[in-house]
């Protein structure tokens, strides 16, 4: 790009006399030897960055989004606390299943009525309650008690 | 190294069987590195910082140069690269010591008189000084424009600015610094 006659030396720098009469040569140079070696030298950065597995760089942007994530969770714990956790008996209740009721004979003792009783018709069953209880008032009560408790 | 030409860079570097890849690349290197180390040494200035900066930039050619379109020419696209380099690393300096500008080139000017390859009279030491004290981007327009002498369409490729705006940056930037080269 630099030529043997430079052209911005005479239209742009003819207000700037002191500019154009300096060499415009960068007094800024490489150390000797510089040049020979860095080809070499990219070369192995080049090598060195291909082998290194690539892995996760902390930045002050990630930092912060985790410092807010963090702050958000306390203020909302802070604010509203979690339920407290279900007592001990609600939880052995959930965990008892038909197999252990079987082996602790649970069913075996429940009465046989019972489960005939169970067993039978609701209407049938309804029948023979009303008249247990038709017999059973008028053997036991007179009729003025009957009044009295109607 | 100067047969090869831009494009035949390229197609070397791209041929299918991969073989003449690095061979490219090292033409390529040879070919831009003294353009390239001197555009960021003349922002950075300090040697060291320069090394790193230049060897970031051809990793990524490397890296991108696959994906290179010719919509542009290869020097102009290799110039971004390294221009962008250079701004991102002032940038990040800045940052990292929450430096003001101003201690920043205090800090640049000097580094111009500690600098063991410097090699320059009291007036050359002094439009360092004075290019110095240029903000960053019209820095890179003198220096590209004075020194390469870069026409302002290539220019315009590399720094993303229209030509109409370059030119306005050169004519304020060549006017500060031959007033400071004046000492008024």
């Amino acid at each position: 790009m630099k030529t043997e006659e430079p052209d911005n030396s005479s239209e742009e720098l003819k207000e700037a006399p002191l500019l154009r009469s300096m060499q415009q040569a960068t007094p800024l140079q490489a150390p000797d030897g510089y040049f020979d070696l860095l080809g070499a030298r990219i070369q192995d950065q080049i090598n060195q960055r291909s082998s290194q597995q690539p892995h996760l760089v902390l930045r002050p942007w990630m930092a912060g989004i985790t410092l807010t994530a963090i702050l958000t969770v306390l203020y909302l714990y802070i604010r509203d606390p979690l339920p407290a956790p279900p007592v001990a008996a609600a939880s052995d209740e959930i965990s008892i299943s038909t197999e252990d009721l079987m082996t602790t004979n649970y069913y075996m003792e429940m009465e046989e009525e019972i489960i005939a009783s169970a067993l039978t018709e609701p209407e049938a069953s309804r029948n023979v309650a009303d008249e247990h209880l038709e017999k059973y008032l008028l053997e036991t009560c007179n009729e003025e008690e009957l009044i009295h408790e109607l | 190294m100067s047969e090869y030409s831009d494009q035949e860079l390229l197609e070397l570097f791209r041929d299918p069987s991969g073989s003449q890849k690095h061979y490219a690349f090292n033409l390529l290197v040879k070919k831009y590195q003294q353009r390239i180390y001197t555009h960021i040494r003349r922002m950075v200035i300090d040697h060291d910082d320069t090394n790193d900066l230049v060897q970031n930039t051809f990793v990524k050619i490397w890296h991108y140069l696959d994906g290179f379109r010719n919509d542009s020419q290869l020097f102009t696209w290799i110039y971004r690269i390294a221009t962008n380099e250079t701004l991102g690393f002032l940038r990040q300096k800045k940052k990292r010591f929450f430096l003001p500008i101003t201690d920043v080139e205090g800090e640049l000017a000097n580094k111009i008189s500690q600098q063991a390859g410097i090699n320059a009279n009291k007036l050359e030491l002094k439009l360092q000084q004075a290019m110095i004290r240029l903000p960053e981007k019209q820095r890179l327009v003198f220096h590209l424009r004075y020194y390469d002498n870069m026409k302002y369409e290539e220019m315009s490729a590399i720094l993303n600015t229209s030509v109409g705006a370059l030119k306005a940056s050169y004519h304020h930037a060549v006017q500060k610094v031959e007033k400071f080269l004046r000492g008024d």
